[in-house]
């Protein structure tokens, strides 16, 4: 027994390409300096190194897996376009990192000439790797802003976007370090290029870029999106968040004095992590009841038949719904579980439609074909959850 | 459904959008620009190493190998270093690299590793005449190889402490300078002073 269900596409939101948009063949033309820039910085070394770059990418693929996975769940109602998921994290992964690089180096060598070779290589990676890396990973949310502003809703996406921007540039980040430590380790490439992936993936993976990138794309998100707010006061928090990526990156980097022993050095490291974290997650925490606020107010003039309150209320967080199918499941089988979590999707859609004819300033008259399409899914999946209950 | 009516520019572009665009490029540019800009002003800084300085390097990721050296005679320079387990030495034409290594597990392997990266970012240079190397100063024992290239010579030596920390040097000179920086090399090497693991 399958409930039939329809899909109607009225306008193509998972196109990123904007021909007409000057912002986008802007960011074109960064990717291919980006592009250019880490062929300089591969090809050399490529031929006497592939074996180990490649081991090195197998396991930043799965890292990068894993932040999907984590970030599509993070995302409660609404998949952004894969296209344009893909753009942030060609942006971070290819054009931030070629720009940080040249910046970082240049920026290194100003401060070793102003302070001292000693002083550079202790205080430079917490003064140049957090100013001028999330400047220009954060221009790439501001892209895609100017290029796709509907694929910005609401403060999330800023986070979504600006994590995955953050995701693309700690993969090649991570590579660029494979590479320098194939090359300098005296026994094998290999070695040298796995020791620091592993290294890098398991005490840096989980506070890394995403989460600075995410804090301060959802500062850019919360500027673009809350219009009811005064310009001020979302200026403030745009350029609050961005202080605080800044601030969570130069932690990570604050150097650790080698006099101390390892007993020390191993939790003051995880320590600082867990600080982004939780800083990180609090954030989070306040946009995803943003987020259900937001759900509640588009679907509160929908009849009982769509969402009931009790739906409002489990739609709340990843968690309340699981608990909701679990409960369904355990009454009635797993067949009510399954068709729970069908309704769930169903009603995530058609809160994202409502939210688009609302934009649009739709009047309330004829539903959108897309809305509609949407509406009888539900009612299907209700029809056949009674009867599902009756049954059992 | 609603409609939205754009207007283009002679580009074929969004009109009343270039601004947007240019600001952004600005921004993006704004660090690169900056950086590399304070950097030109600074300039190329130059140590030069006083008569008797001695050099310390530290192997990397782990610090556990230490190296202490002294440039043989005076007159050795080194472009800004940000490295703390390799310095690239001038003197005139003569350039030397010395870097220090930590857990190494065989020294020939570290030579030919060493020798196959600078071959292949310098073409044209050869490491020939592989033969083992003990230093009559200080004792440490390794390997070294002699450089040729068609303008170019030296010596590449390879030297550890056997408790896994391990020296490079390499050496570099005009051709035709080779005998002088024979020399050298076992100048550097005398001065070596390898500890840790």
């Amino acid at each position: 027994m399958n409930v039939h269900t329809e899909r109607l596409v009225i306008e193509s939101q998972g196109a990123f390409i904007r021909v007409r948009r000057p912002a986008y063949w802007l960011y074109v033309g960064c990717l291919a300096f980006g592009l250019i820039g880490l062929g300089r910085v591969l090809s050399p070394d490529y031929d006497d190194i592939a074996g180990a770059l490649w081991a090195s990418i197998g396991v930043n693929a799965v890292l990068a897996i894993v932040f999907l996975w984590i970030l599509a769940r993070l995302d409660l109602f609404e998949r952004e376009p894969v296209t344009v998921r893909a753009a942030a994290m060609c942006w971070g992964g290819l054009a931030a990192v070629s720009f940080a690089m040249i910046a970082n180096n240049a920026a290194l060598v100003v401060l070793a000439d102003l302070a001292g070779t000693g002083w550079a290589r202790t205080w430079g990676p917490a003064i140049a790797g957090p100013v001028n890396e999330e400047w220009i990973k954060i221009l790439g949310v501001v892209l895609l802003v100017l290029i796709v502003r509907e694929h910005f809703d609401r403060s999330i996406d800023g986070l979504i976007y600006g994590a995955l921007v953050g995701l693309g540039f700690q993969v090649v980040e991570n590579l660029t370090y494979a590479i320098n430590f194939a090359v300098i380790n005296p026994n094998s490439d290999l070695s040298g290029s796995m020791s620091v992936t592993v290294t890098r993936v398991l005490v840096a993976g989980p506070w890394s870029h995403p989460l600075y990138t995410g804090t301060a794309g959802l500062g850019i998100a919360y500027f673009v999106t809350q219009h009811r707010r005064p310009l001020r006061v979302r200026a403030g928090v745009a350029a609050g968040l961005f202080l605080l990526s800044v601030a969570m990156h130069a932690l990570w980097n604050l150097p650790i004095t080698p006099a101390l022993s390892s007993w020390l050095t191993v939790p003051l490291t995880y320590g600082k992590g867990l600080i982004i974290l939780a800083l990180f997650f609090v954030l989070y925490h306040l946009a995803a009841r943003a987020e259900w606020r937001w759900f509640v107010t588009t679907m509160s003039d929908q009849s009982e038949a769509v969402v009931t309150t009790e739906d409002l209320t489990t739609m709340r967080s990843l968690r309340s719904r699981r608990r909701a199918r679990n409960e369904a499941a355990r009454q009635w089988g797993k067949r009510a579980a399954h068709l729970h979590g069908r309704l769930q999707r169903e009603q995530v859609n058609l809160a994202t439609l409502l939210a688009r004819e609302q934009r649009r300033g739709a009047d309330g008259g004829e539903e959108a074909p897309d809305v509609a399409a949407v509406k009888r899914n539900i009612a299907a999946i209700r029809a056949e959850l009674s009867e599902v209950r009756t049954a059992a | 459904m609603g409609e939205v009516t754009i207007r283009l520019n002679r580009l074929g572009l969004e009109k009343g959008r270039m601004w947007q665009a240019l600001a952004a490029a600005i921004a993006i540019v704004l660090p690169v620009l900056a950086w590399t800009g304070a950097e030109r002003l600074v300039g190329e800084p130059v140590e030069q190493f006083a008569p008797g300085e001695t050099i310390t390097l530290e192997s990397t990721p782990a610090p556990n190998a230490q190296l202490q050296f002294l440039p043989p005679g005076d007159g050795w320079t080194t472009e800004l270093n940000l490295s703390r387990f390799r310095i690239n030495l001038e003197r005139g034409k003569i350039s030397a690299s010395v870097q220090v290594d930590t857990d190494v597990g065989s020294l020939r392997t570290l030579l030919d590793r060493r020798a196959e990266r600078l071959t292949t970012t310098q073409p044209g240079l050869a490491a020939t005449n592989v033969r083992e190397y003990r230093n009559a100063v200080n004792g440490l024992t390794g390997y070294r190889a002699d450089l040729y290239g068609r303008s170019v010579a030296g010596s590449i030596v390879v030297v550890g402490n056997g408790d896994g920390a391990a020296a490079t040097l390499i050496l570099l000179s005009p051709a035709g300078q080779l005998d002088g920086g024979t020399a050298v090399a076992d100048d550097f090497v005398s001065s070596f002073v390898l500890s840790g693991r």
